[in-house]
């Protein structure tokens, strides 16, 4: 394995004692960045484990002030040369991370597959210019974590419905039907289907946003993205506090009770909250 | 950030164990008693990717300015990977709950039980599987025998979307890393020649500079 870069400058000495961790400096390494927390963490960075790369570095923290960056040495021209397998573990690596300082603590999770050439390009490139930016987000994300929600159509119960609530379509349907095979019908089909789309898009804004309106006095923030699939209701995530999580799930249990027949729903959480650490550095 | 160690386990039970996807107390044992309910889905935890891929990859801060965005190179992450990367954690329960079946030439005894297990990780399954049924609904289809049909559907549409995502991983993957996860290791001995001849046209890895190429791979499963 050829070395791509040398460290154009050692490690910044007090940082690295604050990390309590003393890992070889090598001369290729890189600091592949996880998150970025307050300064003192809780339990301090050692009890934080082992993060990405074979066999996994482990992860300490790079500090500046009351801010800190969770970082582990690697090798990025080891890990490119690796490949889907090598991927899948430092995506699970990086998540389990993260998830675990979430539980303990607030974190700013970073996204996937961010190297720094060393500790001070991250301190002097980022934790101190931006540090201002850094703590407003913290303090927004304080006590909360991510919990996504998806909403999906059962299919069958919503064709369905669309059919009843539009008698229009449903006769049209049995004359289709019976001539299905044949060519001609197949303009017929696609109409008759793009209007079944077009009602159940209908619906969907309707839903989407009972749906929003239930589950937004549980949470502190909401991010929608898009719908995944074409039955997809509401594709979004919930930035909800610790605290308020028993409520917003008996939310969950009230829209599962009045809605359940018509829609599955898609929960998982508490998760770091990676949707609402929306910034670019 | 805890589960209960006794409803845990009745989740794990059918979902396996995944110290990420574990919920508070509250949340586990309410799922653990409607597991039975097809309304409200855990989402499958085993080994956990599916469900923050798209968090990990697409969300959290970005740093771009000036920082070597590099270590397996975002720009590899399309959309193909992704089915890549999430149909392993299907193929990883199929394996799973083809193990608990204990079947002995007689895979209909459960016919229920693994799709149930196992069909509801990956998006582009449930995306054709919609497709699919949308069709044969649109096309006429009564609404009377739905559930066996589906059921129907979903073993086929999985293999061969399975099939399909082979292939792609064929096209896509250099990396043939010696490790010990037997569907896979049967799925990489097949595409194993095809991957000799595909090794290089990875998208992405052209587009990066010449420095950051990986070294010349010493053979299949040969780096460990």
């Amino acid at each position: 394995m050829k070395a791509r870069r040398s460290r154009s400058a050692g490690p910044i000495d007090e940082d690295r004692a604050a990390g309590g961790e003393a890992s070889p400096v090598e001369s290729d390494a890189e600091i592949y960045l996880y998150g970025i927390v307050r300064w003192p963490l809780t339990g301090g960075a050692k009890s934080l484990g082992a993060g990405v790369g074979d066999p996994p570095g482990p992860v300490r923290a790079v500090r500046a002030g009351e801010l800190a960056a969770l970082v582990s040495d690697v090798f990025p021209a080891e890990m490119e040369a690796q490949g889907v397998r090598g991927m899948r573990r430092d995506m699970k690596a990086h998540s389990l991370l993260l998830s675990a300082v979430a539980a303990k603590t607030t974190v700013l999770p970073v996204r996937f597959g961010v190297v720094l050439p060393d500790e001070r390009s991250m301190v002097e490139r980022i934790l101190l210019p931006r540090r201002v930016e850094l703590l407003e987000y913290l303090d927004h994300l304080e006590g909360a974590n991510e919990v996504t929600f998806r909403a999906t159509y059962v299919e069958q119960q919503i064709l369905r419905e669309v059919l009843q609530a539009r008698p229009e379509l449903a006769s049209r349907r049995a004359p289709t039907a019976r001539r299905s095979g044949l060519s001609a019908s197949a303009e017929s089909q696609i109409e008759l289907g793009r209007q079944v789309a077009m009602a159940i898009q209908e619906e969907r804004e309707h839903d989407a946003n009972e749906l929003l309106q239930t589950l937004k006095p549980a949470a502190k923030d909401v991010r929608i993205g898009k719908p995944q699939t074409d039955l997809m209701v509401l594709n979004a995530s919930f930035l909800v506090e610790r605290a308020k999580l028993p409520a917003f799930d008996r939310l969950l249990e009230r829209i599962n009770a009045s809605k359940g027949s018509r829609m599955t729903f898609d929960c998982v959480g508490p998760l770091p909250p990676f949707s609402f650490a929306d910034l670019r550095l | 950030m805890v589960a209960s160690a006794g409803a845990g386990h009745a989740v794990a039970d059918e979902l396996g164990t995944d110290p990420l996807m574990r919920r508070d107390p509250y949340r586990t044992n309410d799922l653990a008693t409607r597991r039975g309910s097809p309304q409200v889905r855990r989402a499958p935890a085993a080994n956990g990717l599916y469900d923050v891929l798209d968090l990990i990859l697409d969300k959290g801060i970005v740093v771009d300015a000036f920082v070597r965005v590099s270590l397996v190179g975002i720009e590899l992450l399309t959309v193909d990977l992704r089915v890549v990367i999430a149909s392993v954690d299907t193929y990883l329960r199929y394996a799973e709950g083809v193990e608990r079946l204990n079947v002995r030439g007689d895979e209909r005894t459960e016919p229920a039980t693994l799709p149930g297990m196992v069909g509801k990780g990956m998006k582009a399954h449930t995306f054709s599987k919609g497709a699919e049924k949308i069709t044969h609904a649109l096309g006429g289809g009564g609404d009377d025998d739905d559930d066996d049909h589906g059921d129907e559907g979903e073993h086929s549409v999985a293999g061969s979307l399975s099939k399909g995502v082979r292939k792609v991983v064929g096209k896509l993957l250099g990396g043939d890393e010696g490790e010990e996860e037997d569907d896979d290791a049967r799925a990489r001995r097949k595409r194993e020649s095809r991957e000799q001849e595909r090794r290089h046209s990875l998208p992405g890895r052209e587009r990066r500079e010449g420095e950051r190429r990986p070294p010349a791979r010493a053979g299949g499963g040969g780096r460990r």
